[in-house]
């Protein structure tokens, strides 16, 4: 045994050049491809329409041959076919999700800087805003806002956009207090930028890593609440599929029918994991901390 | 004497503390600089010399109006700058600019150089996109790096490096004073060298004042022409570099230069080894602040009355009873 | 007596950029009662090189060959569980920051009297009394008060001064400190080396001295290494190194130093350090060097010469 061979700490197994990140979370990549897909091109994945109705073809299970052809993943009560509602369903949750954080993140990520760069009373004011809004269950402040206006695509898109600010506003804001007393950014102050210039220039493009990491964990989690949504018919209206309402269809079919409520259910926790997935993913590999260049 | 480009007087600064963890104590106030007035002359170096906490650094944020002073006032070629407001604070932002520290944090990693460097210039929009490329060049030039650097990213380049790239940007402008807040402490000893000589060169190219913030004597004793210690928020001795140097008149002077590491093993040193700790600013001590770790015999007046700074020869004054 | 001899130390970092070889080859020895300070910037692997003497060195690095003698024994043969004996018990470290060495929940005395506990397993009356003995050894005024105290109830000189005391709780016989005064002010600094120097001199330790400082190494150190680029470039007593410099390296070292005497340019070297990923294949220092000829050039590294009175250089001027 060589000097060198003993030296090494215990676990040797390790290849020597370790790399610190993980590798690519391919299977999120690949749910998370397969989703996007299906949800662009529902429309030629599945010779069904996902809401004409066909009695003959009632609760049957999956890879169940009908008369139109095969249905991979069965059919529900009223003979919708399951795999093409799921494939339009994700075009709903995704849009959804998506355009929310956009917006969510996007007030938040404003709310963040202004607060944390110019600190003061506007600083009080809009933090005492966003206590409220993270005391108050997310889920509550959104069944309000759609009881109150009436679901709709629109609606849950707001409802959620409310619901996601808050969070993006409070990490973000902290983020800033510490860039904020960087040299560089007193420097920009002593060459005469103004405060606006100072956020734009100086503060938002070191903040861009947090807030891509925060955009894609929040997007999993606006997926989730507009299914809940949904499922408690306060979400995007039937018929338009989504994969909280077909769950809730299911609902009573669960000892003859299960697949009608597991199928969508499914999808649901395989795009939430992956979004989770891919979010740790990006914050190993985003996070300067972990970054060895200084 | 002519005008002095910048006049400090009796600055002062008070922190609010927030009440401690006895949550009845009421918010109290520390006072980080107090009574602070010197001057200094076009083209001059005049340093401010203390350990931490002595106010220094506070001094300088006050001068680049990063922070309001809570007394006195801070004169600039005769105009008092607490005033400055509009198109008056953007001429003061292009006469003073600042080097810090820490050169790791003084530039923004998502800027490329040539942006960094550049950006006094689009703030104050002097010039064409041309002009400003030009002249980003030169300042580069100047301080002893290639343009080339201009597209590249602060993390390419080494402590000495960056902070050769802080002065480009600092100079850019051709302002009339520059504070230098310990812009050589955190950088390699080879390196430190390097800069020290850079700036003194800078200086005696483009005329620019410094205003040097440091804790190491021979770095004030290379650069600066004047120099005032600090010792807890107060000037407590005032002087010519080499008056200062040859007969420190304040016993705090005295023994933070003794304290100076010998430059060779056989140099034995006369050194006066301060007992105790620096006083806590919220428990200030009641007569002269340094009475408590004063190593002379102390008179009566030490325990009952400041000392104020007062002329002990042409061009150095001290605040000390016994000097 | 020589306490610890290492031979042909060399510590690897095996990272994305490539193999960063911070320390490459370094052989010294050290006796007890003796402080030897090593040199150099940051970059010339002497932080790498006193981890490595306690085995502390985590991927990606990994000491890939040499020997470090300890009384005999060498520490790189040793399983973890027989090294961990040695760290705290025989051979202990000072670090730089004092804030991030202590822990903010324990209490000055739970942390001077862990090793105490832990390796001389004594407890009650006796600990107390040794914990204060120790509180006083490194210079600490009313230690009983201290001892039940936090670390942010002291100021940074006092930690520091409860950072000495707790690498010395088990009476090492070696002990490393790097960079141990960076942290601290300047009459705080001098108190703190004037201890250190009391307490090597009463407990007769071996003293590796870590430090960019050239004042620490005259105020403080016997012998001298100077290291450039994870190598050692010179060796020698303190008075060789400060009056008769052999390494062009060295000479530039004392030349750029500051000093509180009058000078009018300092003699600075310009250039940076080369990256320790991607060393030239000749003398590291060749780049910046003042005096090279064309010896130099051979893609050969210098070895260590022999000089007068032991002292040894790394320059192709004394083949």
């Amino acid at each position: 045994m060589t000097i060198a061979e003993i030296a090494r700490p215990r676990s040797t197994r390790h290849p020597k050049v370790r790399s610190r990140r993980q590798g690519l979370p391919w299977f999120a990549i690949i749910v998370l491809g397969l989703t996007v897909f299906a949800a662009a091109f529902a429309h030629l994945l599945s010779p069904y329409d996902p809401n004409i109705m066909s009695l003959g073809s009632r609760l049957k299970p999956p890879g169940w041959i009908g008369p139109d052809g095969l249905h991979l993943l069965g059919t529900d009560s009223i003979g919708r076919d399951l795999f093409t509602r799921i494939c339009y369903g994700a075009r709903v949750s995704l849009l959804v999700a998506g355009i929310g954080v956009v917006f969510g993140g996007g007030m938040g990520l404003i709310v963040g800087i202004v607060a944390g760069y110019l600190g003061g009373r506007i600083d009080s004011v809009l933090m005492r805003l966003t206590d409220v809004f993270m005391a108050l269950p997310s889920l509550l402040i959104a069944l309000v806002f759609v009881m109150t206006v009436g679901p709709g695509l629109v609606t849950t898109i707001v409802a959620l956009s409310i619901i996601s600010w808050s969070r993006f506003a409070r990490i973000i804001r902290s983020e800033v207090l510490s860039l904020k007393e960087r040299d560089y950014v007193l420097l920009a102050r002593v060459a005469g930028c103004s405060p606006l210039r100072v956020m734009a220039v100086h503060i938002l493009p070191n903040v861009t890593n947090t807030f891509v990491i925060l955009c894609s964990l929040q997007v999993s989690e606006l997926v989730l609440t507009e299914s809940t949504l949904s499922f408690l018919g306060a979400g995007v209206p039937p018929p338009t599929p989504t994969w909280g309402n077909m769950a809730a269809d299911g609902r009573d079919f669960l000892s003859n029918a299960w697949w009608i409520s597991v199928a969508p259910g499914l999808a649901l926790a395989l795009v939430v994991y992956s979004f989770n997935a891919f979010g740790d993913w990006l914050r190993d590999k985003l996070d300067p901390r972990l970054k060895q260049t200084r | 004497m002519s005008e002095p480009l910048l006049k400090v007087v009796n600055l002062e600064k008070r922190f609010a503390l927030r009440g401690g963890r006895k949550a009845a104590q009421p918010a109290s106030e520390v006072k980080a600089v107090s009574d602070v007035s010197f001057e200094i002359g076009a083209g001059e170096t005049f340093s401010l010399i203390g350990e931490s906490g002595c106010g220094k650094s506070t001094t300088a944020k006050m001068i680049l109006r990063l922070i309001d002073p809570d007394g006195g006032a801070i004169w600039f070629d005769g105009e008092d700058i607490a005033g400055f407001e509009g198109s008056k604070l953007t001429h003061y932002r292009r006469s003073v600019q600042a080097v810090f520290q820490d050169p790791y944090s003084s530039l923004s990693p998502r800027m490329r150089i040539g942006s960094a460097v550049g950006e006094p210039l689009v703030v104050h929009g002097v010039g064409s996109r041309n002009d400003i490329r030009d002249r980003v060049r030169q300042s580069l030039e100047q301080v002893g790096l290639r343009a080339d650097a201009m597209e590249r990213y602060p993390h390419e380049f080494s402590g000495g490096q960056r902070q050769r790239i802080a002065l480009a940007r600092a100079l850019v402008l051709d302002p009339k004073l520059i504070v230098l807040d310990e812009p050589v402490s955190a950088l390699d000893v080879s390196v430190r060298a390097q800069i020290m000589n850079l700036m003194k060169d800078l200086q005696q190219k483009t005329g620019v004042a410094y205003l040097l913030i440091a804790h190491g004597p021979d770095t004030v004793r290379y650069m600066s022409h004047r120099v005032g210690v600090m010792y807890l928020g107060r000037l407590v001795e005032l002087a010519e570099v080499d008056q200062l140097f040859a007969r420190p008149s304040h016993p705090y002077s005295q023994a933070l230069l003794s304290a100076a590491l010998p430059t060779h093993p056989s140099q034995h040193r006369n050194e006066i080894v301060l007992s105790g700790e620096l006083p806590s600013p919220l428990n200030m001590p009641q007569g002269c602040p340094f009475h408590t770790r004063c190593f002379r015999d102390r008179v009566e007046a030490c325990f009952s009355t400041r000392p104020e700074l007062r002329t002990i020869v042409p061009g150095q004054s001290a605040a000390c009873h016994l000097a | 007596m020589t306490l610890l001899e290492v031979r042909g130390l060399k510590t690897h970092f095996f990272t994305r950029q490539g193999v960063v070889k911070a320390v490459d080859g370094v052989s010294f020895d050290l006796d007890r009662g003796e402080t030897l300070g090593i040199v150099g910037e940051s970059g010339s692997g002497k932080s790498a090189m006193s981890l490595s003497l306690l085995r502390l060195i985590s991927p990606p690095g990994e000491i890939v060959e040499g020997e470090v003698r300890f009384d005999g024994v060498d520490l790189l043969q040793l399983d973890e569980a027989q090294m961990q004996t040695y760290r705290g018990r025989h051979m202990s470290m000072i670090l730089q920051d004092p804030l991030s060495s202590l822990n903010p929940v324990l209490t000055i005395a739970d942390q001077v009297g862990e090793g105490i506990i832990l390796h001389d397993r004594i407890r009650g009356e006796k600990l107390q009394r040794r914990l204060i003995e120790l509180m006083q050894l490194v210079g600490i005024p009313a230690p009983e008060t201290r001892l039940g105290q936090y670390p942010h109830q002291l100021s940074g000189g006092m930690r520091q001064r409860v950072v000495g005391a707790i690498s010395i709780a088990c009476r090492p016989e070696f002990l490393i400190a790097d960079e141990p005064t960076t942290a601290l002010d300047l009459t705080i600094q001098l108190q703190y080396l004037n201890t250190l120097k009391d307490i090597q001199r009463s407990e007769n330790l071996a003293l590796l001295l870590i430090t960019h400082d050239l004042g620490v190494v005259a105020k403080m150190c016997d012998r001298v290494a100077v290291m450039y680029a994870g190598k050692i470039v010179e060796t020698g007593t303190v008075e060789d190194i400060f009056d008769r410099p052999k390494h062009p390296y060295t000479v530039a070292l004392l030349n750029s130093a500051g000093s509180l005497d009058k000078v009018e340019r300092l003699n600075s070297i310009e250039g940076q350090p080369p990256s320790l990923a991607d060393l030239p294949p000749n003398c590291a220092f060749y780049e910046r060097c003042p005096v090279r000829f064309e010896r130099c050039l051979t893609p050969e590294v210098p070895p260590l010469f022999e000089l007068a009175g032991g002292q040894q250089a790394r320059c192709w001027k004394h083949e």
